[in-house]
């Protein structure tokens, strides 16, 4: 028999309160001050202990299953259970006795609600305590082709309850706390005996208590209807418990499955398709608008709209990495870092010279008095006589970050940090020399919560703590990829002195965990567009300096392009540029050495593949070119078998119906006059679409649609109506224009001769066109590694002006005179 | 005096408006039943539906019930001084062998706030005692609860102790229980299961008044 050691044991308000049977809202006050109470008080109370035993199973007849050690598992529930197991781990766990006669003596005091509150942090404990051990036993097969069963524990299945003893007999003798009686009765009270079966290739089961199969119909506990899910992903096969009546989606995205879902789940993208393997019910209207027919001949889903009601399996769509910008624009400046290293060398005290070490410290670096948190105060008296009181530091702001002996820190680095809202670019770089180490990149996390800010926002708005599972994702996200540029490089987390974070208002916000919803109403009121500074561990991150997030101009102008006019070269001129910021918003700037002024649209996300029928990010197998003089008319990225169309590919598209004369001037797709192009039209259901490519996996055609046409149309009008309005704004006419940077995620990726021919950028600026990459991150880069232009960043989103495009009756007759494809 | 607002108290779960209310209420010289009948059984009605739509969870009964018996405290000297008798007497416990009182403590707070006197023999009860208690007091209802399979059998060995000494009919038996279902309580004799203590309380009541209607 062995002993399971575990720190202490957690109870969430949340289990609490699942236990108590709410679903859908909180108690009151007083319910809550309660529970918090006795969970506060819980550690005294709870005595958790876990014993087992591993026994190998010797052989599996008709009902039983025979172990090594002679004892006989009865029944056909845990003989089928156990059928393709080789061993099992049989468990007796327990949180003691004290917490039973807490709730006795509650029940005596007639205060029932407490001790019905003491009752359920018991249970929830002693749920806790043997998921821990679970887990535990999951983390020790992974990697092998071993799987592991559910606990099974007698009496609420349909293994009888008597069977406990062979549990008792397989764990020996060697425990005394916890006993069984004639009943079967443990005692304490809150303890369980269950076991879990091993075997190969049998999959790892993930939740615990399967309801479903209790035998207890009638359990005050019963999470009514449990059904079992199963959900395979990239070869792997997961079995999920979930909750009858539960949305798929909801639990994919729960259980950080990587469902898409730009709508957040509405019904209105028909991205979150799965494959429905068992369990499949008739097509709803939201399919049929969606999917096409032989997709749901095939078990195609939205995931969104299925509630399940019974057992599923489903299989989800391969996913590929995203491919990212992460280059930009490289422009020169003075490395002279916001985090300094220095060092510093000092008379020793005398009995003249009585200043207290940090006043010597701060004395000789020139600032008074130098801040230091509590923790490193304690070091720098003997970090200055152990070096004969010369020393090296590293100092942000007046703060001191690090002290070591002279030379002593060798490694210094640097963080800048470019959140988008489809991807995330992390840059590690060397804070000596101003290099950069190396980056990583991953698709934003929060993507699962929806493809824009908008229903993120709403995501925050309609789950009380949708904030929080977001600012989570977000951190988690920064501490895995910072933490994998470490790991790549050799280097420390602690070496790590400074971080810069840009992003859209939405995503800092997100990251500071603060409220996003008037940004989303009018008038658009974000809590700050100051810069934010702050020690990385406030933020949960794992670096030992500070965090910068760059401040921003206005709700829907971010730190990005804070940090995109910094980096993009538009503040060394006296002549007008103008940036665009075409990602998952527009963001417009126009600007010299002397003004900024900032619009922002919300070219819908059209050109990160939502709203388009066949549309996705830059994943590899997108097309991202379309060309019809071409024999195949189109490419894909990393020439991977085509899987649907990319921002690049969807602009291509509508500029080259446009040149061959299929869609008019007003955006209506015709069948096409030449014999050559005279297949490529067809019609579903009703609509004209372009056939682009076909699928290989279902021979399904990829089309371009009339609608897709139509989303096009709006997104350029939205850019193209900002563009007219800024250089109006400044009187200025197109020739006045020095240079047009393009930025962004799609921006650099687009064709720009297709962005001429739709109209969305001028063509009398089409020589004026220069991509400068992801100007965001660098910028991030440049205010980490600069000084100076840090004050500059400052400086601009100060006195940028924002002019709200909602508010400008003109921008309305612009967006419906741009609309149309003509004007070019 | 507005009953309704003494109603609401207790519908909200707050003991302190309850015990305020109902001394207003007796200084105010409304008659006790009255007070009880329409100031409190009424709540714990709408309470009891609220709970079995789903609409309110058990801590929240459990303050109605708490704000019920803090009320009846006060309210059964007068009660008493009237003559006013309680709904129906009962008594409650756990079967021998099992130690499980937290459902058979829900069912007894659910009856005492509908104003039934009840006596609890706690857990782990032997089996004669169900029917010596139940004979002393003139108990209307016999409350079984068991959470084990293993102690199912102990609530029919009671039910036919009763059988064997011929009063079983003067009793209506009550079962509950996690593994309790109907077809166990029609197999046991029992005259009534139910799942949960809201109806517990609900078919209580029901055939008190069936029975005090048929007295009268």
């Amino acid at each position: 028999m062995k002993t399971f050691h575990t720190a202490e044991l957690k109870v969430h308000q949340n289990e609490i309160l699942q236990l108590l049977g709410y679903k859908d809202r909180l108690p009151q006050d007083e319910v809550l001050g309660l529970i918090a109470e006795e969970i506060d008080q819980s550690g005294e109370y709870l005595e958790p202990a876990l014993y087992y035993e591993d026994v190998e199973i010797e052989r599996i007849e008709r009902d039983s299953v025979i172990l090594k050690n002679q004892v006989s598992l009865e029944g056909e529930f845990i003989t089928s259970k156990l059928s393709n197991c080789f061993k099992i781990t049989a468990t007796i766990a327990t949180v003691g006795n004290k917490v039973t006669e807490r709730v006795r003596a509650a029940f005596e005091q007639d205060d029932y609600l407490r001790a019905m509150v003491i009752d359920s942090i018991g249970i929830a404990a002693l749920g806790n305590l043997n998921k821990r051990f679970w887990y535990g036993m999951i983390d020790t097969i992974a990697g092998t082709d071993f799987g592991i069963t559910q606990p099974l524990s007698p009496g609420d299945t349909d293994w009888k309850l008597q069977e406990q003893k062979k549990i008792f007999q397989c764990l020996g003798s060697g425990f005394h706390q916890i006993k069984l009686t004639e009943y079967c009765l443990m005692f304490p009270e809150k303890s369980t005996a269950q076991i879990y079966g091993i075997g190969k290739n049998i999959g790892v089961a993930r939740q615990g208590h399967t309801c479903s199969e209790c035998s207890l119909r009638h359990c005050a506990y019963r999470q009514d209807g449990k059904v079992e899910l199963v959900v395979s992903s990239e070869g792997a096969r997961e079995v999920i418990d979930v909750e009858s009546g539960a949305n798929l989606l909801e639990i994919l995205r729960n259980d950080h499955f990587f469902a898409e879902s730009p709508c957040s789940g509405l019904g209105l993208c028909g991205k979150c398709k799965v494959k429905i393997e068992r369990g499949i019910s008739e097509p709803n209207e939201y399919d049929q608008h969606h999917l096409t027919k032989n997709e749901i001949g095939n078990g195609w889903r939205l995931a969104c709209r299925i509630q399940i009601k019974g057992p599923m399996e489903v299989t989800l769509e391969r996913k590929e990495g995203i491919e990212i910008l992460t280059s930009g624009r490289t422009r020169w400046y003075e490395v002279q870092p916001l985090a300094e290293r220095i060092d510093l060398q000092m008379a020793p005290p005398s009995i003249h010279d009585q200043r207290s070490d940090l006043q010597r410290l701060s004395d000789a670096y020139g600032a008074n008095p130098l801040h230091v948190r509590l923790e490193d105060m304690a070091q720098i008296s003997r970090t200055l006589r152990d070096y004969q009181f010369h020393v090296t530091a590293v100092i942000f702001q007046g703060k001191l970050l690090a002290l070591a002996g002279n030379g002593g820190i060798k490694e210094f680095y640097g963080i800048a940090a470019d959140l988008g809202t489809t991807t995330v670019a992390v840059y590690l770089m060397n804070l000596c020399d101003g290099t950069q180490i190396d980056v990583e990149s991953a698709v934003n996390s929060q993507g699962a919560y929806g493809a824009d800010v908008i229903s993120r926002i709403n995501y925050t708005i309609e789950n009380s703590e949708g904030l929080t599972v977001l600012k989570n994702l977000i951190r988690e996200q920064l501490n895995g990829m910072i933490g994998a540029l470490c790991r790549r490089n050799g280097i420390s987390e602690s070496s790590i002195y400074h971080m810069t974070v840009v992003g859209n208002s939405v995503m800092t916000h997100f990251l500071l965990e603060l409220p996003c919803y008037n940004i989303a109403q009018a008038p658009y009121i974000p809590v700050t567009n100051h810069s934010v500074e702050v020690e990385a561990s406030e933020l949960g991150l794992k670096l030992k300096g500070m965090i910068t997030i760059l401040p921003a101009i206005a709700a829907y102008v971010g730190s990005d392009i804070t940090a995109g006019i910094l980096s993009c070269g538009m503040l060394e001129s006296k002549g007008y540029s103008l940036l665009l910021d075409l990602g998952t918003n527009g963001e417009m700037v126009i600007g010299n050495c002397d003004e900024i002024l900032t619009c922002s649209t919300a070219a819908g996300p059209a050109f990160e593949g939502a709203n388009i029928r066949f549309g996705i990010g830059g994943v590899r197998g997108a097309i991202n070119k379309i060309d019809l003089s071409r024999n195949r008319i189109y490419e894909t990225i990393d020439s991977a078998e085509p899987v649907g169309i990319c921002g690049s590919g969807v602009l291509d598209a509508t500029a080259q119906l446009l040149h061959n004369g299929i869609v008019d001037g007003r955006g209506r797709m015709h069948e096409p006059d030449d014999s050559r192009h005279r297949n490529l039209i067809i019609e579903i259901d009703g609509m004209k679409q372009m056939v682009v490519a076909h699928r290989k996996f279902n021979k399904e055609p990829i089309t371009f649609t009339q609608k897709d046409v139509r989303e096009v149309q709006l997104a350029k009008a939205a850019i193209r109506a900002g563009i007219n309005l800024l250089l109006k704004e400044k009187e200025l006419d197109y020739n006045q224009i020095e240079n047009v940077y393009i930025g962004g995620g799609f921006g650099n990726f687009m064709n720009t001769e297709s962005a001429v021919a739709i109209g969305m950028i001028p063509w009398q600026l089409r020589d004026k066109i220069r991509s400068v990459g992801n100007c965001a991150g660098s910028g991030a880069k440049a205010y980490l590694l600069s000084k100076e232009l840090g004050r500059k960043a400052v400086e601009i989103s100060g006195r940028a002006r924002y002019i709200e495009l909602a508010a400008r009756k003109e921008f309305q007759e612009y967006f419906i005179e741009e609309m149309a494809f003509e004007s070019n | 005096m507005d009953l309704n607002e003494l109603s609401l108290a207790v519908e909200k779960g707050s003991a302190k408006k309850t015990k305020e209310l109902v001394i207003r209420a007796l200084e105010a010289k409304i008659r006790p039943e009255l007070i009880l009948n329409e100031g409190m059984i009424k709540a714990m009605g709408t309470v009891g539906t609220k709970f079995q739509n789903n609409e309110i969870y058990v801590p929240e009964m459990l303050l109605t019930a708490r704000a019920m018996a803090v009320g009846l405290q006060i309210l059964e000297p007068a009660m008493a001084a009237t003559g006013a008798k309680p709904i129906g007497k009962c008594i409650i416990g756990t079967v021998r062998g099992d130690l499980h009182d937290i459902g058979k403590n829900l069912v007894k707070i659910m009856f005492k706030g509908a104003g039934i006197d009840v006596v609890d023999l706690g857990a782990d009860v032997p089996d004669t005692e169900f029917i010596e208690k139940a004979e002393e007091i003139g108990a209307d209802i016999v409350c079984l609860s068991a959470l084990l399979t293993t102690t199912m059998p102990a609530m029919a060995e009671v039910i036919r102790k009763f059988e064997k000494a011929g009063v079983k009919d003067k009793y209506v038996f009550m079962v509950g229980g996690a593994p309790v279902s109907n077809s166990f309580a029609k197999q046991i004799h029992a005259d009534f299961y139910t799942p949960d203590a809201g109806t517990a309380v609900r078919v209580a009541k029901a055939l008190l008044m069936d029975r005090a209607g048929q007295a009268s």
